[in-house]
Parts: structure tokens; sequence; C-alpha cells
């Protein structure tokens, strides 16, 4: 019943009204409070995708959200409230998989090698087998590739809100992309 | 323009097979996550505002006054230092009415000087002639004697 009323309130409330109440000192924490319910799933399952394993989804996304609390008095509306917080997700992930490289100090390969592992072990993953092997072969693209796919085929993001996001232009989104597609295709059609 | 049908037809020309594959979310969040996780940041955004609160009491409360003791004592000491007079030797003395130039002396300083050195000179004559005496004295040598070989 709590969430449904917490639902009412997010539908109600635009972006730029719940950053108004965020910078009231008195309607803070119901504010970001609001956006946390607003734009968790989306953040969540952005990471997820990332870094597979649900308890460092969970880490990443925490990070994200006090990052967003911290950084929120700053914001500016140039971009959308989304994006921004799109764009921490998507830092943060990298951060953590680069830390995780660095911590065992195994390659690239090996870090893929073994998110596909826990991918398969994972009692959080119900995909049959094309699923799973499109999920490997989605963890055999390079890491910014990987976001450009995840980010075009299961966000359905247009280019120009990537480019924003990711700092990049749309012609070379485009072409990250169209190669992801090719090499995804070409992994899940061999034996 | 993007249109969001581009992007499935997109992929049929370029991957026939992947976009075939159905575009589902087959990972998992476990139970009552996303009711739990505001919460969670609610806790946690409270406790960086707590520690951030208590900083700013103890910079208040602390660090400043304690700064600005530190700045006055500094401040004092320095002050202390510059107005320390220097004695000078009356050597020291001797060359700056020497060199005038660089340091103007007031008259009575300069009589006071040289009285001071005319008296160590005196004192060390009469010493001299005490010593010359006593050397006579004790090698019972007659003086007058000295003079008229002289």
């Amino acid at each position: 019943m709590l969430v449904g009323f917490f639902n009412l309130q997010m539908k109600h409330y635009s972006d730029d009204k719940l950053l108004d109440m965020f910078r009231d000192e008195d309607s803070r924490n119901y504010a970001y409070n609001l956006i946390v319910r607003k734009y968790q799933e989306r953040l969540y399952w952005h990471i997820r995708r990332m870094v597979i394993v649900h308890e460092d989804a969970d880490d990443v996304v925490q990070n994200t959200l006090i990052k967003a609390w911290k950084g929120l008095h700053k914001f500016k509306a140039e971009a959308k409230l989304y994006t921004w917080l799109y764009r921490i997700a998507t830092n943060e992930a990298i951060t953590f998989l680069n830390k995780k490289k660095k911590k065992y100090l195994i390659p690239i390969v090996d870090v893929e090698h073994e998110l596909s592992n826990a991918l398969e072990s994972d009692e959080n993953y119900s995909g049959d087998e094309i699923q799973l092997k499109l999920q490997k072969a989605i963890l055999t693209l390079p890491e910014k590739q990987r976001i450009v796919f995840n980010m075009k085929y299961y966000d359905e993001m247009k280019y120009n809100q990537m480019a924003t996001i990711l700092e990049t232009s749309v012609g070379a989104l485009k072409a990250s992309y169209h190669h992801a597609v090719k090499k995804i295709e070409k992994f899940i059609t061999q034996d | 323009m993007e249109n969001k049908n581009d992007i499935p037809n997109e992929i049929e020309n370029i991957a026939p097979f992947l976009s075939k594959i159905k575009k589902e979310n087959h990972f998992s969040a476990p139970k009552n996550y996303f009711e739990v996780l505001p919460e969670v940041m609610n806790y946690k955004t409270q406790n960086i505002s707590r520690l951030q609160f208590s900083f700013d009491k103890l910079a208040y409360r602390f660090l400043v006054p304690i700064t600005s003791l530190v700045v006055i004592l500094v401040l004092i000491f320095n002050w202390t230092s510059n107005n320390t007079e220097t004695e000078l030797s009356n050597e020291q003395l001797a060359e700056l009415i020497i060199e005038e130039e660089y340091l103007e002396i007031d008259d009575y300083l300069v009589y006071d000087a040289y009285e001071e050195i005319m008296d160590e000179e005196e004192n060390e004559i009469e010493s001299e002639t005490e010593e010359y005496i006593n050397y006579l004295l004790e090698n019972n040598i007659n003086i007058n004697l000295i003079i008229e070989e002289l």
C-alpha cells in the first residue's frame, strides 16, 4: 500500500518539481525517496546487465544513488535527470569492472569468462539455452561496446540520448552498435 | 528522426538470427528488493548528512578557535622577535662611528663609546704597569739602577 502511495506521488511530480523539492531542505529527503523509487529499476537493470551478479549490481546501484544524492544540488536541468543518473550508473559499472580486473590481476577476457560462468550458475537467471548463449555473446564484447548494445537493444534508447550519456558522437555509436550486432550474430550462430 | 521500429529492422538486416530471439529479461532481483532499496538509501544518505553536520560542528567549535589561537601566537612571536634590541660591542660601535654613512649616532653615544674604550685602555695599561712592578719586586730588581743605566 505504501508502494502504491509512492507510485502515485511519482506519477504526479515531474523531474523539475522533484528537483525543486530536493533543493528545499525541508522536503529533500522526501524528494530523494521519490526519485529513487522512480528510477531505481531502470538503473538497476542497466547495471545488472553489465555486472551480471545481483550482489554486485546492488553495490553499484547503491553507489550510484549515493553519488546522485551528493550531486543533485549541483545538477542543472540542461540535461534530463534520467540521462544524468544513467551516466553515473554507467561510470560506476565501468569502475566496478575495472576494479575487479585489478583486484584479481586478470585481463579483461578472463573477467568476462568469470561473468559468463556466474551467469550459468546464477539462480536469479532463468533464461533458456538460446537466451544464455545471447548473454554470453554479449559478454564477449568490449566493455563500451557492451554498454552501447545494451542501451540500444534492451533499453531502446535513441542515439542522441546515448551520445549525451556516453559523450560520444552518434556516428561512432551507430558504428559500435553495428559491429556489436554482427559479432553477437556470429557467436550465437556458431556451434 | 529515429523510430523505435527502426531498431528491430536494423537488426533484421544484419543479424537475422538475433532478430528472431525474444527480447526478454531473464535476470531477476530478490523478492521485495525494490521496496527495500529506497529505505536503505534513505538510511545511508542520512548518515552522510549526519557525518557532514558533525564535521561542520566540529570545525566551528574547535578548529576555528584553535586556528585563531595559533595565528595570534605566531603574530605575537614575530612581533616580539622584531622588537628585541641587539647590543653592539664597542668595536662594532667604533666601526659604525667610522662609517657614519650607514648609521646615525647621537654625539653622546659616541662620547660614551670612546670613554669606555679609553677606560679599557687605561685599565689595560694599569694592569701592565702592575705586572712590571710585581716582576721587579719579585726579582728584587732596583728600578733606579735601570733608570741610571738608561
